[in-house]
């Protein structure tokens, strides 16, 4: 069944046919995600309007994670067998999750100005999140140093994979580290039940940015497809 | 070539290049150096275990950078391929040779750190052993990246910016070892971790490490 769908011949029309759906449950939901968490949502009883960031911040959050275990996946099926469309996914791929840690880290510096009165904390999750950022930036830099596609797709799923590894231990080890230098951040786990309204606005936007991944990936997995012909 | 006598040949090959050697180890003081002369005297003690880490780290990686070039540029590697013998053992014994090589005279150097940043005897042997349980895994993680860009024009700064972002488990578990003693604690826990890293490293490494530079020589 996979094979069938990991002939080019069927997945580039294919991919055709679904970036449109793509494309438009990305807006719509979006449109009704930022309608809902900047209107409908209360305001926080304690970070007041400035909370809403929020909507824009976890959802990247989510993704970059999201992002690099997709990779993981093609870089599995790529040191596994051979995979035209999994190498074009795993090498355009690196380039949407760096954005989307990129944004997290903005979204989380203009949220922390208020929160905290500082842009940047070396707090536990925003230096984890920072490495991952680093780590997406060798994969880029890996892959484009390579001119071979086929060879810089094998060598990215190399480094991929040594990298799925290691984020895990790398999330733990500054958790360890932090915790024995720094109080314990104003998040704390479990600390407050999220608002209704808010959970439905946060799940929009994270739905929104999924099709927005799947609409920018097929589309770039298409262009690449046509250069590969010519 | 058998994976001893490769390890033979390896050691030979860097005793040969003694000069060559020299130069991580060089550039290790001359880092160590200049902290004291940008910091007050106090603070050394205190920021001595993490210097001396972040220098190590540095000069370990710098010192993989010609670890595969050559042999993949002058098709010794292809003959390495050839050989009976798998081709992750031959990198195994290669790998250690490394560590001889490059490593085991950091440790040397550490009486004089110590006497530079006045740690006194007992914390450096904290140090070195924290130095004995992360840089195996350090190097082994360096060396798949060296792998990974051993053919290419700027395999340097890659080799670099690949590993770096990856070695901050095996930097913050070493210095939480070098934490908990200052504070009088038992250390073991992250000991049992840099433990447990350099093993899982030095029995999946060498596979990864021959799977990549296959794929560089392909």
């Amino acid at each position: 069944m996979i094979k069938h769908y990991d002939s080019l011949k069927i997945f580039y029309p294919l991919a055709g046919r679904l970036m449109p759906w793509f494309g438009w449950a990305f807006a719509l939901l979006g449109i009704f995600g930022l309608y809902w968490g900047l209107f409908l949502a209360p305001i926080d009883a304690v970070q007041g309007e400035a909370y809403r960031i929020m909507f824009v911040h976890v959802p990247s959050a989510w993704m970059s994670l999201m992002i690099y275990a997709v990779m993981t996946i093609c870089a599995i099926t790529i040191l596994l067998r051979r995979s035209k469309i999994a190498e074009y996914w795993l090498l355009s791929s690196s380039s949407i999750g760096a954005s989307f840690t990129f944004l997290t880290l903005v979204t989380g510096s203009l949220w922390g100005r208020p929160m905290w009165g500082t842009w940047w904390v070396w707090d536990a999750r925003l230096t984890s999140e920072l490495i991952l950022l680093f780590v997406y930036l060798g994969i880029i830099a890996l892959g484009n140093a390579i001119p071979e596609k086929r060879k810089a797709a094998q060598a990215v799923s190399m480094l991929t994979v040594v990298g799925s590894i290691n984020l895990p231990i790398i999330k733990f080890s500054v958790d360890w580290w932090t915790t024995l230098h720094q109080p314990a951040s104003i998040f704390r786990a479990g600390g407050s039940a999220i608002h209704p309204m808010m959970l439905t606005a946060l799940l929009l936007m994270a739905a929104s940015f999924t099709c927005y991944y799947f609409w920018l990936i097929l589309w770039r997995v298409r262009i690449q497809i046509r250069e590969n012909k010519q | 070539m058998t994976p001893s006598r490769y390890f033979i040949f390896c050691l030979r090959l860097l005793l040969r290049q003694r000069r060559e050697v020299a130069l991580p180890l060089f550039f290790f003081l001359i880092v160590l150096s200049l902290f004291p002369m940008v910091f007050p005297a106090k603070d050394l003690p205190s920021l001595a275990p993490a210097v001396l880490w972040i220098t190590a780290l540095l000069s370990i990686l710098l010192s993989l950078n010609n670890l595969f070039r050559e042999d993949v540029e002058d098709g010794f590697l292809t003959q390495l391929l050839l050989s009976p013998a798998p081709l992750s053992s031959l990198i195994a014994m290669k790998l250690l040779a490394h560590w001889i090589a490059y490593v085991l005279p950091l440790f040397i150097a550490l009486p004089l750190f110590g006497l530079w940043y006045r740690v006194p005897t007992e914390n450096l042997l904290v140090l070195a052993s924290s130095l004995a349980l992360g840089t195996p895994s350090l190097l082994i993680l360096g060396a798949i990246a060296a792998a990974l860009s051993a053919g290419l024009k700027q395999g340097g700064i890659l080799l670099m910016l690949i590993t770096l972002p990856l070695a901050t488990p095996i930097l913050l578990f070493s210095l939480t070892i070098t934490d908990m003693a200052a504070n009088g604690l038992s250390y073991t826990a992250p000991a049992y971790f840099l433990l447990a890293m350099a093993i899982v490293s030095a029995s999946l490494g060498p596979l990864v490490i021959s799977a990549s530079l296959r794929i560089s020589i392909s």
